[in-house]
């Protein structure tokens, strides 16, 4: 035991750095997954929480046709509405009830047009069934609440804002027309104000409290409800014969009770229920379940799939990265103790107690480091040990010391170079041979997890056998590494040839002891962690950059103002906007999603920015998109188009494959004939949801509203139908883009009521707080960090491994004359070719390796892009060359430091 | 060599030791040299006083532990006395500074140890000629020295070899063309053949008493050895860090 503690005294350092490197790996490897799954539970519910539309479980059902009795009284309603409501509740599979809160229920009627005086057209009214446990609470201002009649006649209740919008009040009457044009009569029974507005059983129909007007501005639709009871339903029902009333059954979904382990599960129950919605007892012949639940956690799944893995795929290489450097300290621990390992064997002592002996004092270091590193990783993050990468490391921690020892021990100390040179030749090549096979397994099974890897990507990665597959990048380095390796003595060699040919002596003795003192080990380790450096830091860069693009394709500009419906009012709010500070540019125009285009081969859909060509041409020069010159060049070409009366031609910007074609845009009921004037410049690719956007067709806006009256105008001298007026708002914009510090601020301030305004730094800042985009983010530093820290140790193992021989050298050296700084130099010589080589080829191996796997790493998930990102690398991710250059220093003047105090005449004495 | 000759005599010479020789290679004076401190201190050199002249080749001699490996490190220039003076011809090794004291290792003393002291990742010739380019010759200079101090050894058909691929006696060999490369005035040989056996040892002593006349130098060698010790034009004897008189 005293022995043991003085061995273990005597390389303190060594066993130090092994508990350190434990420690820090144990901690990660245990922690990060537990954080991810506290992480990847916040993400489903974010996404559940954020979902818009609602992600509610809907379920619909029409009571079928001929089945409404207008004397059935409110009993029906109660049977057929509430009590269907709690039946459906009750009749919902056990493992989604959890989800659900409590159901609201409507019973809605057809659209139906309607005339009062203020609205003697344009208005739609819907009558509607409130529930929500019960009808909702009104104070009735005049009048009554609705109640049965069997006179044909409709009776409602209106809140107080849709009577005045109709101009009606309790008592009156009006008409409705359902889309037969029979017509219904209505009567108001009375006008009432909720007791409390924000109740949930408004949120069905909101239009009961508040009208709402859509539609282009010169020809607005105002849509209200009418408040039914559950007495004046079924006569409702029956005045709206055959089947005109639909109940739907709400059941919101509360994202608390989610998380993701369980979300498979709920996605199966749903799909299930949408496939066979009878097994709800809902009422009516044709139930329908309907819910964007699935879909939600479908993509949530998706992303927090793809972060695990990508993850996995860090968290392997830091296992990985982790597990060379233990082997690299206990080959050092090994030749440290060469000596004495060599005498306990000359003594007698068995190869197996020599193991045994070095696997007990392994184990107490690496069970210490262990020990460390799980309460470092219970104290981020409670839970379970997550033990897959834990038990890689400790199980290398523990076997690596005893393994070189016992191979150290065995080897004969009179082991020679055999003076035969044919003897030397073969056991060369023997060597060479085991080399070759080695490093070719070693290849090909890097090629196969990388190829494998490429092949499913990681989102598909599930369970602990995709582990190897996870291993993929660290394979592909440590593969990598080795062929590195095979280029380290053609390179030093020609250095050497040069040296040998040189009148001094530094150059010839560092790199001579480079060439021959060099291990493969550390080399492979130095470059397989430099990787994983590069690759996290390519990883991060990539991710950011990627966002920022992201937002850039999403937003378009710095600011972005949609309108629901297009107006033309939007011109003068754009005004408004280029005026306020802070805004440098802005561009109003039409953005349609989805256009039909004929006779342009391959794309039969496009999306078409109607804009302001020179406007936009500007708009875009300040955004990363860069200057346009094509949209002037379609502004000159549209001037004649734009105060055309006679059909022809629109120039337009078109996708490249089209330009030469002669397509035509169906655009406001009439085709329109495209004239290609060039290709459409770079433009935001995604649509503002998200979704990637269809090749894009550029006009100039007023250039499309001409040519598509004259085109109207000649069609509707041949057939007599009118589709396009001269006043139809066939162009009006419906976008507002702005660029500038000030452009979000100014855009909130001017935005019309009801527009959409989205702020491309907003954007860009809620992508980053995202919990599984900023974990995956900050996991990827952390592990670059400790990476880099990493490479700093197997560059201080490797010179103090080779440190004995290189003192010595170095003393023959200054025995013969050589000065004491340019023995420092010597030292410097010999130490940082090949670890620059290793750091400058394990940051190209990471950039190679991130280009290799962007795409099947789904990166896109992480920045919000509908495509993969450019490979980006940024500044921090070469550190590791100078930190490894500036390590090589430090090493350097500690041992020119330790000589100094060495008395040469000692170091040539017989040892 | 920035440092100049200096008077032995005005440089400590201790009165009433043995006499001065003037233009001596090699005079050491009351040199004293102490390892450690207190209980545990190990007095090397106690007051030692020798003088060796030019072309003179002086065997050593003692017990291990006598002190005179010491000597031969002070005097190469690899270690400094803590009282007492050693001049090298004529220059006070001790007063000499780090960078000077390597350039008098380079210029002035050469070297051959009883490991060999050769650098193993270089060649046989690599190593001969690490003198020569310390000193920056020329290339072709360097090439054509090496060539024939390898012959002059007996080991040019070795010349590509490295160092564990030689036997013990060819390395020191190695070592001792090494040595002659820079062409020094004093080489220093600290128990040249005490890892080789008795015919190669012969063989080195011979080789070592043969240059040591060929290139007329001085000589100053450690050693147990009798035959070395016949071969030597003198020998002096240590004794505890004394020095007793010729042996």
């Amino acid at each position: 035991m005293r022995v043991a503690w003085r061995r273990a005294r005597a390389d303190l350092w060594p066993l130090l750095v092994t508990v350190l490197v434990v420690a820090l790996t144990v901690g990660l490897t245990d922690a990060v997954p537990r954080l991810l799954t506290s992480r990847s539970d916040a993400a489903v519910r974010d996404a559940v929480e954020r979902a818009d539309p609602p992600a509610d479980l809907v379920v619909t059902s029409t009571y079928g046709a001929g089945m409404s009795n207008p004397e059935s009284g409110e009993a029906e309603t109660r049977a057929g509405v509430d009590d269907a409501a709690v039946r459906i509740q009750q009749a919902m599979p056990r493992s989604l009830r959890p989800l659900l809160g409590p159901p609201a229920a409507d019973a809605t009627s057809i659209d139906l047009t309607l005339s009062t005086p203020k609205v003697p057209s344009g208005g739609v009214l819907w009558m509607t069934y409130l529930w929500a446990g019960g009808e909702p609470a009104v104070r009735w201002t005049s009048g009554a609440a609705p109640g049965p009649g069997a006179d044909g006649t409709v009776r409602l209740g209106l809140s107080g804002a849709v009577a005045r919008v109709l101009g009606v009040g309790a008592g009156d009457r009006f008409e409705a027309k359902k889309p037969d044009h029979t017509v219904v009569p209505v009567l108001v029974t009375g006008v009432f104000e909720p007791q409390d507005p924000h109740d949930r059983v408004w949120a069905a129909r909101p239009e009961v409290l508040e009208p709402r007007i859509v539609g282009p501005d010169g020809a607005p639709t105002t849509v209200v409800a009418g408040l039914l009871s559950a007495a004046s339903l079924p006569p409702a029902r029956a005045a709206l014969e055959p089947d005109g009333v639909t109940r739907t059954f709400r059941f919101p979904v509360d994202a608390r009770a989610l998380d993701y382990a369980g979300s498979r599960a709920i996605v199966q129950k749903l799909a299930a229920l949408e496939s066979s919605p009878d097994r709800l007892n809902a009422p009516g012949p044709e139930p329908r379940l309907t819910t964007r639940l699935g879909d939600v956690l479908t993509q949530a799944r998706q992303r927090v799939s793809a972060t695990w893995s990508q993850a996995m795929v860090v968290l392997a290489g830091l296992a990985g990265a982790a597990v060379l450097v233990l082997l690299v300290s206990a080959d050092l621990l090994a030749r440290r103790r060469s000596t004495a390992l060599r005498t306990l064997r000359a003594r007698g002592r068995s190869l197996t107690d020599i193991a045994a002996r070095s696997a007990a004092e392994s184990a107490v270091v690496v069970g210490a480091g262990a020990a460390v590193g799980l309460a470092l990783g219970a104290a981020a993050a409670r839970g379970p040990v997550t033990w897959p990468w834990v038990v890689v490391v400790v199980v290398a921690g523990v076997l690596a010391p005893p393994a070189f020892a016992t191979v150290t021990a065995a080897r004969s100390e009179a082991r020679r170079v055999p003076t035969d040179r044919h003897r030397r030749r073969m056991a060369q090549r023997v060597r060479t041979v085991r080399r070759l096979s080695v490093e070719a397994a070693l290849v090909v099974l890097a090629l196969a997890a990388l190829a494998a890897l490429r092949h499913r990507g990681v989102v598909s990665l599930s369970g602990p056998a995709d582990l190897a597959l996870a291993a993929a990048p660290v394979l592909v380095a440590a593969a990598g590494a080795l062929l590195l390796w095979r280029a380290v003595p053609p390179l030093l060699g020609g250095a050497l040839r040069v040296a040998r040919r040189s009148r001094r002596a530094g150059g010839l003795l560092a790199l001579a002891r480079a060439r021959s003192t060099g291990a493969v080990l550390p080399f492979v380790a130095l470059v397989v962690v430099t990787t994983l450096v590069a690759l996290c830091g390519a990883l991060a860069g990539t991710a950011r950059a990627g966002q920022t693009d992201g937002s850039w394709d999403s937003v378009g500009a710095d600011a972005l103002v949609r309108t629901p419906t297009p107006s033309s009012t939007l011109p003068d709010v754009a005004a408004r906007l280029a005026a306020a500070r802070g805004v440098d540019a802005v561009a109003v125009g039409r953005v349609q999603a989805r256009a039909n285009l004929f006779d342009a081969p391959g794309v039969d859909t496009v999306r078409v920015l109607a804009v302001d060509p020179r406007a936009y041409g500007e708009l875009l020069a300040r955004t990363r998109f860069g200057a346009a010159p094509q949209l002037a060049t379609l502004a000159g070409a549209s001037r004649e188009a734009a105060t055309r009366t006679e059909p022809g031609p629109l120039p337009a910007l078109v996708p490249t494959s089209l330009v030469g074609a002669h397509p035509s845009l169906r655009w406001a009921g009439v085709t329109v004939d495209l004239a290609p004037v060039g290709p459409a410049p770079a433009l935001p690719a995604q649509q503002p949801d998200g979704s990637s956007a269809a090749p894009t067709v550029v006009v100039d806006r007023t250039a499309l509203a001409a040519v598509a009256r004259a085109v109207a105008a000649a069609r509707a001298a041949q057939t007599g139908v009118t589709l396009v007026g001269p006043e139809s708002p066939v162009a009006d914009p419906d976008t507002i883009w702005a660029v500038g510090p000030g452009a979000a601020a100014a855009a909130r301030a001017v935005a019309p009521t009801g527009a959409d305004v989205v702020g491309r730094a907003q954007w860009l800042a809620d992508r980053r707080a995202d919990p599984l985009a900023g974990g995956l983010l900050a996991l990827v530093a952390l592990v670059a960090l400790v990476c880099a820290g990493l490479a700093a140790v197997v560059v201080v193992l490797d010179a103090a491994a080779t440190a004995p021989d290189r003192a010595r050298s170095l003393a023959t050296a200054r025995v013969l004359g050589l000065r004491g700084r340019d023995a420092a130099r010597v030292a410097t010589g010999e130490l940082l070719p090949p670890t620059l080589v290793a750091a400058v080829g394990g940051v190209l191996l990471g950039v190679l390796l991130v280009g290799a796997i962007v795409a099947p790493l789904a990166l896109r998930l992480v920045t919000g892009q509908a495509g993969d990102p450019g490979v980006v690398l940024p500044w921090w991710a070469v550190v590791p060359v100078a930190l490894l250059t500036a390590t090589v220093v430090a090493v350097v003047a500690v041992e020119s430091s330790a000589r100094r105090r060495e008395r040469l005449g000692q170091v040539l004495r017989v040892r | 060599m920035s440092a100049e000759p200096v008077d032995a005599a005005a440089a400590g010479a201790r009165p009433g030791s043995a006499a001065r020789e003037p233009g001596a290679a090699v005079q050491v004076r009351g040199v004293h040299r102490t390892f450690g401190r207190g209980r545990s201190a190990v007095h090397a050199l106690r007051g030692v006083d020798l003088d060796v002249s030019p072309g003179e080749l002086v065997a050593l001699v003692g017990r291990s532990g006598s002190g005179k490996t010491t000597l031969l490190n002070l005097v190469g220039g690899l270690d400094r006395p803590d009282q007492g003076t050693v001049l090298v011809d004529g220059v006070d090794v001790a007063a000499l500074g780090d960078d000077e004291q390597a350039e008098l290792r380079r210029d002035r003393v050469a070297f051959v140890f009883q490991t060999f002291g050769l650098m193993p990742v270089l060649t046989a010739a690599e190593n001969v000629g690490i003198p020569l380019r310390l000193r920056v010759a020329p290339v072709a200079e360097r090439e054509r020295r090496v060539e024939l101090l390898l012959d002059l050894v007996g080991l040019a058909p070795h010349a590509l070899q490295r160092p564990d691929e030689l036997s013990g006696g060819q390395q020191q060999r190695v070592a001792i063309a090494r040595a002659l490369a820079g062409s020094p005035r004093l080489l220093v040989a600290d128990e040249p053949t005490g890892q080789l056996d008795t015919e190669t040892g012969l063989s080195v002593m011979a080789l070592i008493r043969g240059v040591v006349e060929a290139e007329g130098m001085t000589a100053l060698v450690a050693t147990h050895d009798p035959l070395m010790i016949a071969l030597a034009d003198r020998a002096v004897r240590l004794v505890d860090g004394r020095l007793v008189g010729d042996a």
